[in-house]
């Protein structure tokens, strides 16, 4: 079976060092693609994924869990490329998907650089999504603090958008081929009071090459 | 096949509705009849009462007014669309000349069974969940046969987590109940049983992340909507080994075992059987669980109606790491075998196709037959312990393997049917793999806990035909092949047997068809708007056998559309119903 190596970058560390050093240009794609990404997806994936990437006819592709659930540019290429959109499946072209992927980045938080993205699968596999939008978010708030974060906590009626919840058992567990435990807390961007994974922060086993 | 000229057919409805209208009051049905206790025992074979059509979930009609030799003349009567885009999983059911519709978005519809009118409509209020509950607004949209029919009442079960009931005659609210929480992640998809004087339903929800610790199977009184028992399907403080088959995980790290396809009755016992889901997180690496079977996830559930007491319990798939979730359609079957009743629960209950017969008394496996390509299950033991392929579970973050079947099934939530007369079970299935990957993530409200990635779906190696219809002989000692129906595009509706010695449903490439019982040849099918949908019913009104089938918009149409791209899938939704009959006779 495939598997492939991973560089695991732990999102509050990330996002912690980015702002400091007030640069963020390691996202992995270029704001042209972004902007090409935003026009093919109002008109290509928008009808059912949402304009405000809310679904709901499909599934949501904003927020954090979204962001760690496909893990890297590969995770979300590898499927729209093929599967998506389903009335034209894997039809849309290379450069079309990747600027896709580039604007969903884009809208979750994630800043452009100065590197196009490329469908490399190993250039894919190393662009992690958590790292790049929670760190793009952050350095956004960092340098004009007024813009409004790009979160939908926000944009949340009158329920609470964050209540707590539980993690699962492993959570703040090292599991093979996961993050070492944080040293500090899990990152304030990430929903607050809300109980995590048992193995959420634990190093779990990586994958081997 | 042409439509032919539906003339005849409105002369007899012209002469009908001038008859009717001088008594019937717009949006109100006069003189409802009540659905009682013994319409449900024995539904009259004219009507489809609820979900599947009886107790036993059969899905099977006596009707043979429409049959073999003359569904090729079928025609359109009526069509009707439903009343809202998005995902439809639609069961119509049928009484006293009154077509019950529900749809997306837990809207109701009484329609003119004759005609296609509709008398009137419920329109639940859906509360505004916050935007960044992506997957919860998705999941929470899917309603499947969400209604029921007792008395003179509608029973509905929603979105956030209430039992409606609604007056059958105008489609007002006679009296609703706050179930469990909405607003930490629970929601009915499925809609309830009605045993005497009980509605007994199972909540979803239950892998998103607020919703840890409980999963659960409910009764209430029918009149006053107090609850009566519940049983959780994740946590039972009575059965230690329950406990112990999660490992170190305590209840409110575990999420799943949720409940989604309406329990079975069997009335000579008073006991339910109920399917149950995958566990959550998916992969056991991030659960927690080591090798833990993790019960009563991917089991078959027996409960006495009365006192919700669990009385026995069979796992189709333990340690599940792949979302292969096992929830589907139980059905009961009772055969006479030199002389003696064989009572079994047949099911193909998870995705992953495999087909089972349980003692239904007991629970003790009888036999197994798998149906599309899997990789999961070695093998299945004399004694019913089930073995799973532990090359293919993830012992790292990212490690990924090809698993098959796919998250979107082998088999989905669409139902097969048994013929009673032909003792055939009929089976709709995709074939699919994908690949599963397990993800470390912070939970967040409102979203779910997989935690694992999923590959596109793929055909599996050497297969070019997605679809699958599959026709089982069963009989209390196996499940045997009687024919198979392969089609380039997947199978999208349930299906429906009848005693004319037919089978309908349809697949994404909106065709729908009649296959002929005994030899699986395609005798009948009609290109329609949308793929097939939801669950195809007939019901017979004025010496006149109808047959309505659902079209639109699901998951399962969608998934996999990759393995047939020269098929175009249309991109509205085009959620209707097709209402066909034969020609008047002359």
């Amino acid at each position: 079976m495939h598997v492939r190596s991973r560089r695991v970058i732990p999102f509050a560390i990330a996002a912690i060092s980015l702002a400091l050093s007030g640069a963020a240009n390691a996202a992995g794609f270029t704001a042209e693609q972004a902007t090409a990404g935003k026009t093919a997806y109002d008109s290509n994936c928008a009808q059912c994924h949402g304009l405000k990437l809310e679904g709901p006819e499909a599934p949501g592709l904003v927020g954090m869990d979204v962001m760690q659930n496909w893990d890297s540019a590969a995770g979300l290429y590898d499927f729209i490329s093929v599967a998506m959109p389903p009335s034209a499946p894997g039809m849309l072209g290379e450069d079309t998907y990747l600027n896709i992927v580039s604007y969903i980045m884009s809208f979750n938080g994630a800043q452009p650089g100065d590197t196009p993205m490329t469908a490399d699968p190993d250039l894919l596999a190393a662009i992690s999504l958590p790292a790049e939008t929670s760190a793009g978010a952050a350095a956004a708030a960092a340098a004009t603090p007024a813009a409004p974060v790009a979160t939908e906590a926000a944009a949340a009626g009158a329920l609470n958008p964050t209540p707590p919840v539980n993690q699962a058992f492993t959570f703040g567990m090292e599991l093979p081929g996961g993050a070492a435990p944080a040293a500090a807390a899990p990152a304030a961007p990430a929903a607050s009071g809300v109980p995590q994974a048992f193995t959420f922060g634990k190093q779990l086993p990586t994958v081997a090459n | 096949m042409k439509l032919g000229l539906l003339k005849t057919c409105l002369i007899a409805t012209t002469a009908l509705l001038m008859l009717g209208t001088a008594a019937q009051a717009q949006g109100v049905r006069e003189n409802y009849k009540p659905v009682t206790d013994e319409m449900l025992l024995n539904p009259p074979a004219e009507e489809w009462l609820m979900w599947r059509g009886n107790y036993a979930n059969q899905g099977y009609s006596e009707l043979d007014q429409i049959n073999k030799d003359n569904v090729s003349g079928l025609q359109l009567a009526w069509a009707w669309p439903m009343a809202d885009v998005g995902i439809q999983e639609t069961a119509p059911l049928v009484h006293d000349g009154v077509m019950f519709l529900q749809t997306n978005n837990n809207i109701v519809e009484a329609l003119d069974a004759k005609t296609g009118d509709r008398i009137w409509q419920y329109r639940h209020v859906l509360p505004e969940l916050p935007s960044a509950w992506g997957y919860q607004i998705n999941q929470a949209r899917r309603q499947k046969n969400s209604i029921a029919l007792y008395g003179d009442k509608v029973i509905l079960t929603t979105v956030d987590a209430k039992i409606v009931v609604l007056n059958a005659a105008d489609g007002t609210v006679a009296w609703e109940k706050q179930v469990l929480d909405y607003q930490i992640g629970y929601s009915y998809t499925v809609g309830p049983l009605i045993v005497k004087d009980k509605i007994i339903s199972a909540i979803s929800g239950c892998s998103i992340a607020g919703t840890a610790g409980g999963c659960f199977i409910l009764a209430h009184d029918v009149n006053t909507g107090e609850e009566l028992w519940r049983f959780n399907t994740i946590d039972d403080p009575n059965n230690p080994a329950q406990q112990e088959s999660w490992g170190e995980v305590p209840a409110e790290n575990r999420w799943g075992g949720t409940p989604w396809a309406t329990g079975a009755y069997d009335p000579e016992t008073n006991v339910t059987f109920w399917g149950v889901g995958m566990p959550g997180p998916y992969a056991e690496l991030i659960r927690g669980s080591g090798d833990g079977s993790v019960l009563y996830t991917n089991s078959t559930l027996a409960l006495d109606a009365d006192t919700g007491e669990l009385k026995w319990y069979y796992q189709h798939l333990p340690r599940d790491n792949w979302d292969l979730d096992s929830p589907f359609e139980r059905i009961l079957v009772s055969q006479e075998v030199d002389g003696k009743m064989a009572n079994m629960v047949v099911s193909v209950p998870g995705k992953n196709g495999i087909a089972f017969g349980l003692d239904r008394d007991t629970g003790k496996y009888l036999w197994s037959k798998e149906t599309v390509q899997q990789n999961v299950v070695t093998s299945i033991d004399p004694d019913g312990t089930v073995n799973i392929n532990q090359d293919l579970i993830s012992t790292a973050v990212g490690e990924s393997h090809l698993i098959c079947t796919s998250v979107s099934g082998g088999k989905l939530w669409m139902a097969g049917s048994y013929s009673p007369k032909t003792q055939t079970f009929f089976v709709p299935l995709t074939e699919a793999c994908n690949t599963v990957a397990p993800t470390q993530t912070e939970f967040t409200a409102g979203n779910a806990v997989g935690a694992v990635k999923f590959g596109p779906r793929v055909l599996p190696e050497g297969i070019t035909e997605a679809g699958l219809v599959q026709a089982l002989s069963v009989s209390p000692t196996e499940g045997d092949s009687k024919w198979q129906a392969r089609s380039r595009p997947s199978m999208t509706s349930s299906l429906l047997a009848t005693a004319g010695d037919l089978v309908f449903g349809g697949d994404a490439g909106r065709f729908v068809k009649a296959w002929d019982q005994e030899t699986g040849e395609v005798l009948w099918e009609q290109r329609l708007n949308a793929p097939i949908g939801g669950y195809p019913m007939t019901y017979e009104l004025d010496g006149e056998q109808y047959l309505v089938i659902p079209t639109g918009y699901s998951n399962a149409a969608s998934s996999i559309s990759s393995a047939f791209p020269e098929i175009p899938l249309p991109t509205g939704t085009g959620n209707s119903i097709f209402v066909f009959k034969l020609p008047a006779a002359k």
